[in-house]
């Protein structure tokens, strides 16, 4: 073996050795599988939210009769703002959300400050009626 | 002092060439050892909240707490299930841990939102705008290195009136 070649065959060795020590650095930063799993529970946490907003029910309030009001009598201000305070009262201070109610397939209102996020569902059925929840959890 | 000759030259080549690559082996094993600790810890951590968050999940829906007609929590059988874990410490500490698990009423907002809901501010008039939360189980280590908490709604039905209100499922997790 020439000189040149033996110094050639070197610096291949320090290359091998540095991107096997940039693969491991790589395999710990990308593979982190707790991302997935903080996701997952977001979105049940939201629709656990949902849940329980929709259930509410005061000796003042029920918020199940303002979302009826809302798909049949078309007044859906006194829905969209206890909902509100619902959601906000769950949520962290740096976290904001957007909520979605479809009937029968249709949009009928949509409200909050989130384009993107988690999203957490829920179905209700009421007097023949498909009502569809959805709530977009972000960061602010 | 006789001049350096070929050899010796190419001697010290050898002696620095190796002499770099053992630093840059040595610091790829530190990096490596770094990293692998940090997944260890990371990986406990996890292992942790996983747990909490299972845990988090059935704890709704023990027949001890929970609703019989609904998927909700039964604010009437709270109480009583303190005064059962605290009767029974060995077997729900085996279940639950270092843990501490409680309910707050996030909404509508408790008038009382720090004191907790006992059978003494169960037997008031004024219940359940007295208190603000519920204490379910609590066991701490003697040492605690580090605490999380992870938390989740939860409808809250009060057999009394017959109302739901919202409320924050809590789990302090310690270690």
């Amino acid at each position: 073996m020439r000189k040149g070649q033996t110094e050639v065959a070197g610096l291949l060795v320090i290359v091998v050795l540095l991107l096997v020590v940039g693969v491991i650095f790589l395999r710990f930063r990308l593979f982190d599988s707790g991302q997935d799993f903080a996701e997952v529970r977001s979105s049940v946490e939201a629709s656990r939210l949902l849940k329980a907003a929709l259930r509410l029910k005061t000796d003042s309030l029920a918020l199940h009769e303002l979302l009826s009001q809302c798909y049949e009598e078309q007044q859906c201000e006194a829905f969209r703002e206890e909902l509100g305070k619902v959601i906000r009262a769950n949520l962290l201070p740096q976290e904001d959300f957007t909520y979605f109610l479809e009937v029968d397939r249709v949009e009928l209102l949509r409200f909050g400050g989130c384009t993107r996020g988690i999203v957490g569902s829920s179905f209700t059925v009421r007097e023949g009626v498909l009502y569809e929840s959805r709530l977009v959890l972000c960061r602010k | 002092m006789p001049m350096s000759t070929k050899g010796q030259v190419e001697l010290h080549e050898t002696l620095l060439v190796t002499f770099f690559l053992v630093i840059i082996i040595v610091l790829g094993v530190f990096v490596y050892y770094r990293y692998f600790v940090m997944g260890v810890r990371g990986s406990a951590e996890e292992f942790r909240e996983e747990e909490a968050s299972v845990l988090l999940a059935s704890l709704t829906a023990l027949p001890e707490i929970s609703c019989s007609h609904d998927d909700c929590v039964d604010t009437g059988k709270l109480i009583p299930f303190f005064h059962v874990v605290r009767a029974h410490p060995a077997f729900y500490g085996r279940a639950f841990g270092f843990k501490k698990v409680s309910i707050r009423v996030t909404y509508p907002e408790s008038p009382s939102p720090d004191v907790l809901c006992d059978t003494a501010a169960y037997q008031q008039v004024f219940y359940p705008e007295n208190c603000g939360y519920y204490v379910l189980y609590e066991q701490r280590p003697r040492t605690v290195t580090s605490t999380f908490i992870v938390r989740a709604p939860v409808s809250l039905f009060y057999p009394e009136t017959g109302f739901y209100r919202v409320g924050q499922l809590e789990i302090e997790s310690y270690a």
